[in-house]
């Protein structure tokens, strides 16, 4: 048996002796806390009854970027408690019946987490196009961002289900859809609790709606 | 990367300990002794399912593996329940020792290349002196073979060290009666380079495997790793197999199914699997079919 020591010494040695390296590939992206996380939190996280400064829930309110920062440890996404409790397999929020963070929310999250969790970085506007406007292309991201964590699942807020595009457009042929994202007086100011929608984006919901909201 | 080398140290430690060659002694000590009976047939083959077993090769043994995985069931009839498309990985390993195995394999996905070198510690056994588990250890290294695009970012150059991928397992187990297998397997993945920051180049992960023989021929099986660091944590996708083992004269034909595509270590840990709830998984079979090359090889 000792004579097999030594052949298996020397293959332990030719595999160890790969290099052996620790690199990533880089990303471009710098993932800005108004225009990226906050919707996104905002829609997610601060529905009636949860995370808002009226109803507190557990405590926390994130609706500002101070109230978020109490879960998160800038710069190791891992060791926050915001990345464990949207990734957790059975206290995970959003709780039931909402759905769960896509993976690109999640990786938007945690990348802004591990680039520090900034508040006030330069962040290049993105690309607004007000001329081709289409329901998939245009108008489905917005509603994803700013509305669907609320008005999407089995029991969607306000009984407004985003989740099907006749949900849509039952609210562009009454009105509320155009009248609460533009905060008009008789409207439930929307996304509630968050900023208003960027106003080119409100340009393209209203030139969306001008052609006739079809569902393109 | 320290850590790996402090495993790699340990491993050289428990080789140069050689716990079998007390054994032998003893042996020596004549018919007196009770005897040492060595437990076999723990698991059908050196695989649980895609996982390494605690079983080992005889010495002198070739044993060809093929593992088929076909495509998602979740894409309907049009796409015959993902039996359309089908992905292979082709292995052959051979037992140096009875304690020691080597093997090579080239899977279709990726076109990965990948060789390992087995090493049990212990072996499980009865009567004087018993062992009341196995210890194996196993360590291998993977290429991505790909021509193009082996990285998601173009301008990133392609180096022969950003194709490779190491893993290091150690692997418990034990017999507890004719019928019931378990062990434990925890393991180290490490791929030189990742896609992005978030995604950790070592990734650990805790195993099981168990086998439960329900007749002489039939057996079913489950093989589950637990990830511990990866990217993004969600227990829909953890890597799990169930699987039959059906036993026919000469080969062991194994029917199962899984939620990874991949069928090495670091497809099977580091490529993103299927979640479970929306049924996206997948069908496969494996065949193996050992050959004596070495008659009665003495070790």
């Amino acid at each position: 048996m000792l004579k097999m020591t030594w052949p298996v010494a020397g293959m332990v040695y030719v595999l160890a002796s790969f290099s052996c390296t620790d690199e990533y590939i880089g990303t471009d992206r710098v993932v800005c806390y108004e225009q990226e996380i906050a919707p996104l939190i905002v829609s997610s996280c601060t529905r009636s009854e949860c995370h808002n400064p009226v109803d507190l829930q557990e405590g926390y309110d994130f609706t500002t970027y101070d109230g978020l920062l109490t879960v998160v440890k800038p710069g190791d996404y891992a060791g926050s408690k915001l990345y464990k409790v949207i990734t957790d397999a059975f206290e995970v929020m959003p709780p039931d019946p909402f759905e769960r963070l896509t993976k690109d929310d999640i990786t938007t999250i945690a990348l802004w987490i591990e680039q520090g969790a900034q508040k006030d970085i330069v962040c290049s506007e993105t690309l607004c196009d007000t001329l081709d406007v289409r329901y998939s292309t245009s108008i489905k991201p917005i509603l994803d961002l700013y509305c669907n964590g609320c008005h999407t699942g089995t029991q969607p807020q306000g009984d407004i289900s985003y989740n099907a595009y006749a949900g849509v457009k039952a609210t562009v042929d009454n009105g509320t859809l155009i009248g609460s994202v533009r905060r008009e007086r008789g409207f439930v100011a929307m996304p509630k609790n968050g900023n208003k929608i960027p106003d080119c984006k409100i340009r393209q919901i209203e030139k969306w709606i001008s052609e006739g909201a079809k569902n393109n | 990367m320290k850590l790996s080398k402090n495993i790699w140290s340990f491993c050289m430690f428990c080789i140069l300990l050689n716990p079998s060659k007390a054994q032998d002694l003893l042996d020596a000590l004549g018919p007196e002794t009770e005897q040492n009976i060595k437990v076999t047939n723990a698991f059908k083959s050196s695989r649980v399912i895609s996982s390494h077993s605690m079983e080992m090769l005889p010495a002198g043994a070739l044993d060809f593996r093929i593992l088929h995985r076909f495509g998602r069931v979740n894409q309907g009839f049009e796409e015959f329940f993902g039996l359309d498309n089908a992905t292979m990985r082709m292995s052959f390993d051979y037992g140096i020792t009875k304690n020691m195995t080597v093997g090579v394999a080239r899977s279709t996905f990726k076109k990965e290349l990948d060789a390992f070198l087995k090493y049990r510690i212990l072996w499980q056994s009865e009567g004087a002196g018993k062992m009341p588990v196995s210890v194996v250890w196993t360590s291998g290294v993977i290429r991505n073979g790909l021509k193009n695009n082996v990285l998601p970012d173009p301008e990133v150059d392609i180096t022969e060290s950003r194709r490779l991928a190491y893993f290091h397992q150690l692997i418990i187990g034990r017999k507890f009666n004719e019928h019931f297998t378990f062990q434990i397997n925890p393991i180290l993945v490490h791929q030189n380079i990742v896609e992005s920051e978030l995604i950790p180049n070592n990734l650990l992960a805790f195993g099981l495997g168990a086998r439960y023989k329900v007749s002489k021929r039939i057996a079913v099986l489950v093989d589950y790793y637990y990830p511990l660091n990866n990217f993004p944590r969600d227990f829909r996708s953890h890597p799990i197999s169930l699987g039959v083992d059906i036993e026919t004269g000469g080969h062991v034909f194994q029917l199962h199914f899984s939620n990874s595509t991949g069928m090495n270590e670091r497809a099977l840990l580091a490529e993103e699997n299927g979640n479970l709830f929306s049924g996206e998984v997948q069908f496969g079979f494996n065949l193996s079919r050992i050959f004596q090359i070495v008659k009665n090889k003495i070790d």
